[in-house]
């Protein structure tokens, strides 16, 4: 009688990595960097701020190897984004024109209510002088994820950033510097679900908190119990907080299907290459480029 | 007696190995080359799909915002054909540059892959009972596992429920980048088991 050969199983043979089942997780590298995880985690978790020294350093250890690496990859992503400019060419210059002809019906109103502007200004004696400063930075990271919104900016060592400055591009607000060191800063986006930011409903007054959710649309949150709040409408900074002066554009209102009220930005981060960081910590007398220059078109009334 | 010759048998290869690309008999500098390339075009592709990740794209925020899991993608692959092409401590390295610059809680990343690796390195034997086309499918489930820890991870951390429809994308943006990468991964293992 001829015994059956056994059947031939891959689970008999051993991997070319030389690793049994399990192997790898009692190797002393495995143990190591679960253990250094776990650590990480816990240490952010409770000892934020030595997490946060370490990442600078090593963030400021990385960053020159990182942005040379990622420059040629920066080129294929734009490269893609031209190539599908010039597929929608023909969509992009009807846009354009129809924005050129809402805006040239825009100039007159606008020549109008400067004059008229000029006039009253002159009439109540009332002097303006700018109070803020900014440094133009352009995007190297995008650090978004599912769970955080923020970009990482390149900025000079001898124009730094701080932390808690305000960050605009010249259509409205971006966000605000969470993490700066030296040569690079973190954005924390206004969309991002930490993210809270005074506003106002400008043709109400109706005050709000803009509260992000990691989605296009950020919520009002905290509008007053009769509010006149109203689709279209738009949203500025209130200035409460001293981060943002009052008057920085954030979007246009809209409301939900749940029947509370959303933003829709004027800024998508994800398109802006370059940004500003506004400081208005700047000496009045001193002769600080004014935001006005940047188009958003506002001043601080001293 | 049965003990003593299992021990002495010497292990057999694995399907890498007995392809017929692998067994042809090649001159040695031929095979230094083929594995060369196999290392350069598997760290390569690792190391392009993270640098792409944090890319600026041009595309809308929330476009690029739904990021895969890039990190567990050659962790499920590597973990159960070729161990020591992908060990923990690269794991370790990759993850926390890449939490780094992502934004998500320093070490969150490489501890969740590291958790799928040690679960992948205990179903070893079991899982290669299945042919590779199959085990290409069944990384669905790691997949979607490891962006569910890591939600679960960041929603601990910042003390806030984070919305789930985003990693759901993110995982399945994943399993959709898995597939390709898959095969680019079956490529560089026969490039480096060249014989």
């Amino acid at each position: 009688m001829i015994a059956a050969a056994p059947k031939k199983r891959f689970s008999q043979k051993s991997t070319r990595g030389g690793y049994r089942r399990g192997a790898i997780a009692s190797t002393l590298g495995f143990q190591f960097a679960f253990f250094a995880c776990v650590l990480f985690v816990v240490m952010e978790l409770f000892a934020p701020s030595m997490i946060a020294r370490a990442k600078e350093n090593l963030g400021r250890l990385m960053m020159p190897a990182l942005s040379v690496a990622i420059t040629p990859v920066n080129q294929i992503h734009h490269g893609v984004s031209t190539l599908q400019a010039m597929v929608n060419y023909q969509g992009h210059i009807q846009q354009l024109s129809d924005e050129n002809e809402r805006l040239r019906s825009w100039i007159q109103t606008a020549m109008m209510l400067e004059s008229e502007n000029k006039r009253l200004r002159e009439l109540t004696n009332l002097s303006t002088r700018a109070t803020h400063d900014f440094i133009t930075a352009s995007i190297l990271i995008d650090g978004s994820s599912s769970y955080a919104r923020t970009l990482l900016i390149q900025t000079e060592q001898d124009k730094p950033v701080q932390k808690g400055q305000g960050v605009i591009t010249d259509r409205g607000l971006v966000g605000r510097i969470i993490e700066a060191n030296g040569d690079t800063a973190r954005i924390l986006l206004v969309d991002d679900v930490n993210s809270r930011i005074p506003v106002v409903v400008e043709q109400t007054g109706d005050r709000a908190i803009l509260a992000g959710k990691n989605d296009a649309h950020p919520i009002l949150d905290h509008l007053p119990d009769h509010h006149q709040v109203r689709d279209g409408m738009r949203v500025v900074t209130s200035g409460h907080g001293g981060i943002f002066p009052y008057g920085v554009p954030v979007g246009v209102v809209k409301q939900d299907r749940n029947g509370g009220y959303v933003v829709s930005l004027y800024v998508d981060p994800g398109k802006a290459h370059f940004v500003q960081v506004v400081n208005y910590d700047v000496d009045p007398s001193s002769t600080g480029r004014s935001l006005a220059a940047t188009g958003l078109g506002y001043q601080t009334v001293n | 007696m049965q003990g003593n010759t299992n021990k002495r048998k010497k292990p057999a290869l694995s399907s890498y190995n007995s392809s017929d690309f692998s067994r042809s008999v090649r001159p040695l500098w031929q095979v230094f080359l083929l594995r060369a390339l196999g290392y350069v075009l598997g760290y390569g592709v690792i190391l392009f799909l993270a640098l792409f990740m944090m890319a600026k794209s041009g595309w809308s925020a929330y476009v690029d915002g739904l990021k895969p899991f890039i990190l567990v993608l050659p962790v499920i692959f590597f973990a159960v054909y070729r161990p020591t092409f992908f060990p923990p401590m690269m794991v370790l390295a990759l993850g926390l540059v890449m939490d780094l610059f992502i934004g998500v809680p320093f070490g969150l990343s490489p501890l969740v892959a590291l958790i799928i690796y040690f679960i992948l390195s205990r179903l070893l034997t079991q899982l290669l009972d299945f042919p590779p086309v199959f085990l290409v499918g069944l990384a669905v489930v790691p997949i979607t596992a490891a962006e569910m820890l890591r939600w679960l991870g960041v929603s601990l951390l910042s003390a806030e429920v984070q919305p789930l429809l985003p990693a759901f994308f993110a995982a399945a943006w994943s399993c959709a980048i898995y597939f390709c990468l898959a095969l680019v991964f079956h490529a560089v293992l026969r490039l480096i088991s060249a014989r």
